[in-house]
C-alpha cells in the first residue's frame, strides 16, 4: 500500500489509494456516500488506483456489506462502541491511525457537517492540502482540477492544489450522479483498529436530538412553494402560503426565516434542513447559498423568482423570472387560480 | 471575525481573472462571525467573559472591529499587512494560530465558514494547531459550572441534532441563528472609542512572507468566472403579468407539473 510514485508540481497526484468516507445516520447510508463513491471511481480509475469505503459506526455490518456492492476494492471498517456517534475526536482519532498506515493519495469526504469538521482536522493534523465545497474534482493528465464556489456561489473558482502525500477534498451534495457499479471480484472487508481508549477524548457525545418533523411531511409534498431573506418581512410570507394553496402545494422556507422566527425549524429546506425531491420547487425570494441548494436541486422542475439576475438559485432553476416578487408572486397566485377553474 | 463583501449586489470580475473589481463592492462583517460575536457576548454577561477580537484584514476591516467593540467586546487585535492578502483558509489559520499561541484564551469562537470564499476550515484548523478540542456547527452552548467542559447542540444536518462536552480550552464554530444578533447601542458606541485596537504586522506574527497570504496558501487561485448562465433556467422575460402567465403556461403545458 506503500508503494508511491512522490508527486511532481503543483496538483500531481500520488498513485496510492483514493479513499471515500462513507456517512450513515439513523440506521441509513447517506446519499451522499454513493455519490463520493461514484467520483472516487472515476478518480480511482483515471489514477490507476484502489478505490476504498471507509466506514466508522458502531455494529455497521449491514452498511458494509452495502459498502462492498458498490464496486469498491475494499471496505475499511471501523466499528466499536466509541465511534457509535459522531464524535470528532474519536473520529479524527480513528481516521488518523488508518492514516499513518496506509497513506492514501486522496480522501474524498462529502461537504457535509460531518466531512467539514473531519477533513480539516485530519489535514490540519497532517498539514495537508484540501479543497473543500468542491463543485467538480476531475483528473486531467495526473494533475487535479478543482472547481469550487465562492462569494455565496454567484462566482465558480478554478483551484489547484499544492501536492501533498494525502490530498484531502470535500465534495458538494448532490453535484454528482451516484452510479451503480457491480461488485469488484476481489473486493476485501479490511477492520480499521481503534487504538485510543474512552479517557483520550476530549469530545463526549451525550445523545442525539431531532428538530420536530411538523405536521407536514415536506420531503412526501409533490410540489413546494418556498420563500427567503426576499419577503423581507414577516407579513409578505402570507404570499408563499397563499401560492402554495392555490398550487396544491406545502410550504417551506430558507434558513433566514427560522433564524428570525417566522417559521420553525420543521420547514427549513437545505443542509441544516430537510432535502426535498419534488415535482415542482417554487423558490421565492432566496438567493440560491449551497446550504439551501443542496436540499432542493434534485426537484424535477425549479422555479425561481428573484430581483437578482446573478443570484446563484438561477443556476440551478428550470424556469426563472428575474423580478420583484411582490408583483409576480400574486400574478402567480391569479393564473393559479384560474387555471383550478 | 472576518470582514466579506456583500454578495446581493452586482459582482465584477477583475483581470487578471482571479478576483473581483473592489470598486463596487459593499463590505461587511461575515454572518457567521457576527453570530460567534453574540456567542461570545452572551458568555460576558452571563459568566463575566473578557472578549478579544481577531481580525486579518486590511485597513477597512477596522470597521467591522469597531462594531463588535461598540456591541461590548472587550478589545481587539488586528492583522494587517500586505503580506498576508489573498490567503486560503491555511494560510489564515496560520497568521491566526501564531498570534493566539501568545495570548490566554479558553474558548476560541469563529463562524462556520466565511460567505467570501466558503471554505469552512479555519476554526478546525486552528484548533488542531493549537492542540486544542473542537465542535462544529454549534446552535447551543452552556458553560459548566467549574468552567472545565462547555456542553454544545451541534447540527448533524437533515434536522439531527447531537448534543456534546467539549474540554476547555477548545474551539467552537458557530452557525447561524444560535442568538438574535444583539445592536450597538449609542452607548456602547461611545465606550468603543476607549477599546484598544492593537495593530500586528507580519513581523509581530513570527512568519516569514513565504509562510502567509498568497505564498503561504495551499490552494493556488487559478481563475474566477461565473458560472454559464441559464445552462437549464429559461429566463422567462416581459412585463410581470406576460411573465407570470407564461410561467404558468410552462409549467402547464411544457412542463407538465400543474
Amino acid at each position: 500500500m506503500d508503494g508511491k510514485i512522490a508527486s511532481t508540481g503543483e496538483g500531481a497526484l500520488t498513485t496510492g489509494e483514493v479513499w471515500v468516507l462513507a456517512e450513515a445516520r439513523k440506521g441509513v447510508l447517506e446519499d451522499v456516500t454513493f455519490e463520493l463513491i461514484t467520483k472516487g471511481r472515476e478518480i480511482s480509475d483515471a489514477t490507476k488506483s484502489r478505490l476504498v469505503a471507509v466506514l466508522l459506526g458502531n455494529q455497521v455490518e449491514a452498511h458494509a456489506k452495502t459498502l462492498a456492492n458498490c464496486g469498491v476494492d475494499e471496505v475499511l471498517v471501523g466499528d466499536s462502541s466509541l465511534l457509535k456517534f459522531f464524535n470528532p475526536d474519536a473520529y479524527s482519532q480513528a481516521l488518523l491511525n488508518a492514516l499513518a498506515n496506509r497513506k492514501p493519495s486522496i480522501f474524498l469526504l462529502g461537504h457535509t457537517y460531518v466531512g467539514m469538521d473531519i477533513a480539516p482536522s485530519l489535514a490540519a493534523r497532517l498539514d495537508a492540502s484540501l479543497a473543500s465545497n468542491c463543485l467538480d474534482i476531475l483528473v486531467e493528465s495526473d494533475q487535479l482540477q478543482i472547481v469550487r464556489p465562492m462569494y455565496n456561489g454567484k462566482v465558480h473558482a478554478k483551484v489547484s492544489l499544492e501536492p501533498s502525500e494525502t490530498t484531502f477534498l470535500t465534495l458538494q451534495k448532490g453535484v454528482v450522479k451516484p452510479k451503480d457499479a457491480p461488485r469488484r471480484e476481489n473486493c476485501e472487508f479490511s477492520d480499521l483498529k481503534i487504538s485510543f481508549a474512552e479517557s483520550d477524548l476530549r469530545t463526549n457525545v451525550i445523545g442525539l436530538e431531532e428538530v420536530d418533523a411538523g405536521e407536514v411531511d415536506l420531503t412526501k409534498a409533490d410540489i413546494i412553494v418556498t420563500g427567503g431573506r426576499g419577503l423581507g418581512e414577516q407579513e409578505n410570507f402570507k404570499l408563499i402560503k397563499d401560492l402554495a394553496e392555490a398550487l396544491g402545494g406545502a410550504y417551506g422556507c430558507s434558513r433566514p426565516l427560522v433564524d428570525m422566527d417566522w417559521l420553525p425549524s420543521a420547514f427549513q429546506i437545505g443542509l441544516s434542513g430537510k432535502t426535498v425531491k419534488p415535482k415542482l420547487y417554487v423558490a421565492c425570494g432566496i438567493s440560491g447559498a449551497s446550504q439551501h441548494i443542496v436540499g432542493m436541486k434534485e426537484a424535477a422542475v425549479i422555479v425561481a423568482i428573484n430581483k437578482d439576475a446573478n443570484a446563484p438559485i438561477f443556476d440551478v432553476a428550470h424556469y426563472g423570472i428575474v423580478g420583484d416578487l411582490f408583483e409576480i408572486v400574486p400574478l402567480m397566485i391569479d393564473e393559479a387560480k384560474k387555471l383550478k377553474k | 471575525m472576518k470582514q466579506v463583501p456583500k454578495t446581493d449586489v452586482d459582482l465584477e470580475i477583475d483581470s487578471p481573472k482571479d478576483r473581483l473589481k473592489e470598486n463596487n463592492l459593499v463590505f461587511d462583517v461575515n454572518e457567521f462571525d457576527d453570530y460567534a460575536l453574540e456567542a461570545a457576548l452572551q458568555l460576558k454577561e452571563q459568566h463575566g467573559a473578557d472578549v478579544t477580537l481577531l481580525t486579518m484584514g486590511p485597513n477597512r476591516a477596522r470597521e467591522t472591529m469597531h462594531v463588535g467593540l461598540a456591541k461590548g467586546a472587550d478589545r481587539a487585535i488586528h492583522l494587517d499587512d500586505s503580506a498576508f492578502e489573498e490567503a486560503d483558509a491555511y494560510a489564515t489559520s496560520n497568521v491566526l494560530t501564531h498570534i493566539l499561541k501568545k495570548l490566554h484564551y479558553d474558548l476560541i469562537l469563529t463562524g462556520v465558514e466565511a460567505t467570501d470564499d466558503i471554505y469552512g476550515q479555519v476554526g478546525v484548523t486552528i484548533a488542531e494547531k493549537l492542540g486544542l478540542a473542537h465542535a462544529t456547527v454549534v446552535t447551543k452552548l452552556d458553560l459548566e459550572e467549574g468552567g472545565k467542559r462547555i456542553r454544545v447542540r451541534r447540527e448533524l444536518g437533515g434536522g439531527l441534532l447531537e448534543v456534546m462536552d467539549v474540554s476547555l480550552p477548545a474551539v467552537l464554530t458557530i452557525q447561524l441563528g444560535i442568538y438574535k444578533l444583539r445592536y450597538a447601542s449609542m452607548r456602547g458606541i461611545a465606550k468603543a472609542r476607549q477599546k484598544e485596537i492593537k495593530t500586528l504586522k507580519l513581523a509581530d506574527v513570527g512568519l516569514s512572507p513565504e509562510q502567509v497570504g498568497k505564498s503561504g496558501s495551499k490552494v493556488k487561485l487559478r481563475e474566477i468566472y461565473f458560472p454559464p448562465k441559464g445552462k437549464g433556467a429559461e429566463i422567462i422575460a416581459g412585463k410581470p403579468e406576460e411573465a407570470a402567465r407564461t410561467l404558468m403556461e410552462k409549467l402547464r403545458v411544457q412542463a407538465k407539473v400543474l
